[in-house]
């Protein structure tokens, strides 16, 4: 019987590999694991950085697991807002969202600084890892959508941008 | 230190490595972070020093470590195709590598607690600070290890006293720092190949665990604001820590630092010793 954290973990290697779906079947239960188009442009702050020159290509996310369903998974993951002028950095796994490096330090972004693709806006920290987010789009912060200090689930909403 | 006697004992794979040794510097991690900048994919390199002015912990604490007394090191890690990389696991997974080079000096038990702290005798020799972060060529990680060497516990501030030791005070034997520094590296380049082989944590795990002191003790765990206390049940194979509370309800803490912990059932009401 698959758990909860085994479909978790399918997720993650879906959304890091090429892959773009995954059907597992185990005695009752069907799961597909499809990745959304990246129509939508909904951005995983950890992912679409390897380029080196040119646009940034938003990565989607992928949709939600149906784990309990037997049908395969048809619906596509929802962009956040229906502005397609703004964008949605998303966190890339579970851990402690942190607005600054340090609980003294300014944060990295405030609601209207302007950013850039390589802009770390963030940490989320995971087993001590501290991971900097970076916005992966151009535009302005209009929203911050996570509280300093608390724990953000992957694939949270952590901030708007709206795109330059 | 000598960067030539790190180099004669670092493993062939890793002989040609890029070494920098330093005097002062603000932080190992932030030089290393300047060299993987201008590094070529797939890099792996390494920055001493002999005194860091600025030497950070976890979510911007210092870490003090006495001149010449401490091995200050670095190690920075790029890949081109981060695909897999399951980057949460490295603290992890350097913190082992940190137990076996430091246990090849020392015949007393060394341990560690979770995620990524080296003890000897219930008390801290090795923090860790791991930094991710993208550059032109893809993905870094930068692994700073500040261990306390031949560091007298005096001379530590004294909140720590009770909590941190070096490797010379609590086993009374010496550890070379160069060689220790070539242990450490030559283990971290064994966690790198497992890596590209696609060998995670859960490939060590019962190694980890098997020297891990975490389960069983009574914690207090700080996971961004919320604070549980409780008993340390496990450690699962992703490296998630297992807690159960009072109430008798079981947590999962992925993020987040063990605050304090006592090898029994509950904190003590005063005066005993805490880790």
């Amino acid at each position: 019987m698959l758990k909860v954290s085994d479909i978790r973990e399918f997720i993650r290697l879906v959304d890091e590999t090429n892959i773009h779906e995954l059907h597992i079947e185990t005695g009752e239960l069907k799961v597909l694991i499809k990745k959304a188009e990246a129509q939508h442009a909904v951005v995983n702050g950890a992912r679409a950085h390897t380029a080196t020159g040119g646009s940034p290509t938003p990565i989607a996310m992928p949709e939600a697991v149906h784990a309990a369903s037997a049908k395969p998974v048809e619906e596509r993951a929802e962009p956040l807002s229906e502005d397609s002028a703004s964008a949605v950095v998303k966190s890339p796994m579970v851990g402690t969202f942190y607005r600054a490096p340090a609980p003294t330090s300014p944060s990295y972004v405030e609601v209207g600084a302007k950013v850039t693709e390589k802009t770390v806006v963030c940490i989320v920290e995971a087993m001590k890892l501290m991971n900097e987010i970076e916005a992966d789009v151009r535009g302005e912060i209009v929203e911050v959508l996570a509280e300093n200090g608390q724990l953000v689930e992957y694939g949270q909403p952590l901030f708007r941008v709206r795109l330059a | 230190m000598s960067l030539d006697e790190v180099r004669a004992n670092l493993q062939s794979e890793t002989r040609d490595m890029r070494l920098e040794h330093y005097e002062h510097v603000l932080s190992t991690n932030d030089i290393a972070y300047q060299y993987i900048l201008q590094s070529e994919p797939d890099t792996f390199l390494a920055v001493l020093a002999e005194e860091q002015a600025g030497g950070r912990g976890r979510r911007g604490r210092k870490w003090y470590s006495p001149p010449g007394t401490g091995l200050l090191m670095s190690t920075a890690v790029s890949f081109v195709s981060h695909v897999a990389v399951r980057f949460e696991q490295w603290p992890l997974l350097a913190a082992l590598a940190t137990r076996e080079a430091i246990a090849d000096f020392v015949d007393v038990p060394v341990q560690i607690k979770w995620p990524n702290d080296v003890m000897i005798g219930g008390k801290k020799v090795c923090g860790i600070l791991t930094e991710l972060g993208s550059y032109q060529h893809g993905r870094y990680l930068i692994i700073g290890f500040g261990v306390n060497v031949s560091t007298d516990p005096a001379d530590l501030p004294e909140d720590l006293q009770d909590r941190a030791t070096s490797i010379l005070s609590a086993t009374g034997q010496f550890c070379d720092r160069n060689e220790l520094a070539a242990a450490i590296i030559n283990q971290m380049q064994r966690v790198r190949i497992d890596c590209y082989d696609g060998k995670y944590f859960a490939d060590r795990y019962d190694e980890w665990v098997m020297h891990c002191n975490t389960p069983g003790q009574y914690v207090r765990v700080q996971q961004g604001k919320d604070l549980f206390e409780g008993v340390a049940e496990r450690i699962d194979e992703r490296g998630t820590l297992h807690i159960i509370t009072g109430d008798g309800k079981r947590h999962q803490i992925v993020s987040g630092e063990i605050v304090e912990s006592y090898p029994g059932p509950n904190f003590p009401t005063e005066g005993a010793k805490r880790t």
